[in-house]
């Protein structure tokens, strides 16, 4: 399995449920369901496979920096989640 | 259980380990409440503490240790996480992942691998420790998919662009 065969089947597994749960969110907080609808709709274009293939070029880069150590983190919010 | 707390130990040991300066880590502590699909195991709510070292721009170790207030359970995860936005936005991303997951009760938290999606948002940039999340996971072994939403302090230091030279 090359990676973006394991992110492809990451995305298509786990996507639907958080989807779902943010769904439920909007509907029960309708002051929020805005920004939630706008996260779905980043969540969406996050994980179409235009954008995972787009990734998945950036990340084997990455990971032979990392392998060289060579680091260059950001923060990120989700990495809390 | 032996995992969980090779977990804890890795997650107590990390910050006294020798680091580079360009890994971005993060610590926070959490409250969240998660559901599984269909209500195949019970619903509760978690106090969480959940770590990260972003080794590039899109790539990140995660770890968390959470308890159960309703059924009195610890879990833990530990894994990769790709983000998938602007790796450079700090208010807003969403990450693809996949981590190991332990449970001090496997009937209620399965243990298993299990890849995951999450979403991260900072609602005030005034105060950027605090911040919304929300996670999908799919656990492999049990095929239980789960949904987290909750709330995060990040206890760790703020990180600020370097001046240019």
């Amino acid at each position: 399995m090359t990676l973006l065969d394991a992110l492809s089947k990451w995305a298509g597994l786990s996507g639907p449920a958080l989807i779902q749960a943010l769904e439920a969110a909007a509907a029960a907080l309708p002051d929020l369901a805005p920004t939630i609808k706008d996260w779905i709709a980043k969540l969406t274009a996050g994980l179409s496979p235009d954008n995972i293939i787009a990734l998945s070029g950036t990340i084997l880069t990455e990971a032979a920096n990392v392998a060289q150590g060579k680091f260059a983190g950001e923060p990120h919010p989700s990495d809390l989640a | 259980m032996r995992a969980l707390f090779v977990l804890v130990l890795a997650c107590a040991l990390a910050p006294s380990l020798a680091l580079a300066d360009e890994i971005v880590y993060q610590a926070a502590v959490g409250a969240s409440a998660i559901w599984f699909d269909n209500n195949a195991k019970p619903s509760d709510v978690e106090a969480s503490v959940n770590g990260s070292a972003s080794l590039s721009p899109h790539i990140s170790a995660v770890g968390n240790v959470a308890f159960g207030f309703d059924h009195s359970y610890v879990t833990g995860a530990a894994g990769l996480r790709f983000t998938v936005t602007d790796a450079m936005d700090k208010d807003f991303s969403i990450g693809l992942g996949f981590q190991r997951h332990m449970s001090s009760e496997p009937s209620l938290r399965p243990e298993e691998w299990a890849p995951d999606v999450s979403i991260g948002w900072i609602p005030w940039p005034k105060s950027p420790r605090v911040s919304l999340v929300g996670i999908g996971c799919y656990g492999l072994a049990s095929n239980l998919a789960t949904a987290t939403l909750g709330v995060r302090y990040r206890f760790t230091k703020d990180y600020v662009e370097a001046p240019a030279q």
